[in-house]
């Protein structure tokens, strides 16, 4: 009798114990992801919502062009979901406003530069990537096209209005600096260089980019 | 005299070549060669997408006298890595071997081999001088494959696509 009851405790023991250390070596388990991803979004609707019933007004000046609480705040909001999405803590006013000064300085820096892209440029890649997004039956796809889904919803566009409305500005600025990143890593000093090593360069490079534009908070 | 001599000589030539030739030939290196393209669509924090192309090459280098291989190699290579406004990594992973269609085992190229072609290339050359645990009597297939991750993007690592190669 004992010998039974001791073999059950030791049991219960290891069964508890393994399930402990299951849990603290894989903090987020499927069920977990999904459900941080739909508090995600959810939020990501309400804050969307939010702050398209705001009234525009200009915050901050950027080598001397005017933004508003609404594209920082949007700019923000879009920055988090991803950040929660991958259980990571929401970025902080101060880090969301150096990541936005960034964004803006590099665009500056690719106009300045003349390698700025078009919106016909822009529009010819997003109907390029909606097509193959379309037609591609590769399983990595589908969950892209499941999360492009529930993102467009959440800010309530239709998949037209994602396309052209969202997707072709996004493209526009993200292809601007794309084409100073490849003059940068084509650039005489880098071209021969592996990859990592003027990846390290750029991240310094945009920092820098960063650090030095002339900022004047309108508030 | 000499010209008694030359026609045994060619006959005796003519004996060994026709005797050794198969082994000769059979002690040549044989590689296979394959190569894949692959086009993936990934996500950075804008929410919008991006399709990525990467090409896996795989050789395999085989003794065709009894099988045994000498050198498995994996190339993976995105030759666009600085057209994206993310960063990501190709890391060279596996190549398993089939006979008559059923698993049967997993080799891992581990040994890097530097190889910059453009700083806008991102790519990963691993090599192998691996055991070989193959019979001389079959065919094989050899799959290999590769995984590329990136912390930017969702999905945030995806398995490239296999490249195929037959050991024969």
């Amino acid at each position: 009798m004992k010998k039974s009851f001791l073999f059950v405790l030791i049991f219960a023991v290891i069964i508890v114990f393994g399930f402990t250390a299951y849990n603290k070596l894989n903090p987020v388990n499927k069920a977990d992801a999904e459900s941080i991803k739909q508090v995600a979004l959810k939020d990501f609707k309400e804050k969307t919502q939010k702050i398209n019933n705001k009234k525009a007004t200009y915050i901050i000046e950027i080598n001397g062009t005017k933004y508003t609480n609404k594209e920082f705040e949007k700019f923000k909001a879009r920055r988090d979901l991803a950040q929660i999405e991958d259980n990571k803590p929401a970025l902080s006013e101060k880090q969301a406003k150096h990541e936005f000064i960034k964004r803006k300085a590099l665009l500056d820096e690719a106009k300045k530069n003349k390698l700025y892209t078009t919106k016909e440029e822009a529009s010819e890649y997003a109907n390029h990537v909606r097509e193959i997004l379309e037609n591609s039956t590769k399983p990595s796809d589908q969950q892209v096209r499941e999360e492009i889904k529930n993102f467009r919803e959440a800010l309530g566009l239709t998949e037209d209005q994602y396309w052209n409305d969202y997707a072709i500005p996004m493209y526009q600025e993200d292809l601007t600096i794309v084409k100073l990143k490849k003059s940068f890593f084509n650039s005489m000093k880098w071209k021969h260089q592996p990859y990592n090593t003027v990846l390290k360069e750029w991240e310094n490079y945009t920092e820098k980019k960063a650090t030095t534009a002339s900022v004047k908070e309108l508030q | 005299m000499l010209k008694k001599f030359f026609p045994i000589s060619f006959a005796i030539l003519l004996l060994l070549e026709l005797l050794f030739a198969p082994n000769i030939s059979h002690a040549k290196t044989h590689t296979n060669i394959s190569h894949d393209y692959e086009a993936y669509i990934v996500k950075d924090s804008d929410w919008i997408t991006w399709p990525v192309g990467i090409d896996l090459y795989m050789y395999i280098t085989v003794r065709q006298a009894d099988k045994v291989i000498t050198r498995e190699e994996l190339y993976t290579v995105n030759k666009t890595g600085c057209e994206y406004p993310f960063s990501f990594s190709l890391n060279t992973y596996t190549i398993k071997y089939y006979k008559n269609g059923a698993y049967l085992s997993t080799h891992r190229p581990s040994t890097p081999v530097t190889y910059i072609t453009s700083s806008c290339y991102v790519d990963d050359y691993k090599a192998n001088n691996p055991y070989s645990d193959l019979s001389a009597k079959y065919t094989y297939k050899a799959i290999g494959s590769s995984v590329y991750t990136s912390a930017d993007t969702i999905p945030s690592y995806i398995l490239v696509d296999t490249t195929e190669a037959v050991v024969d």
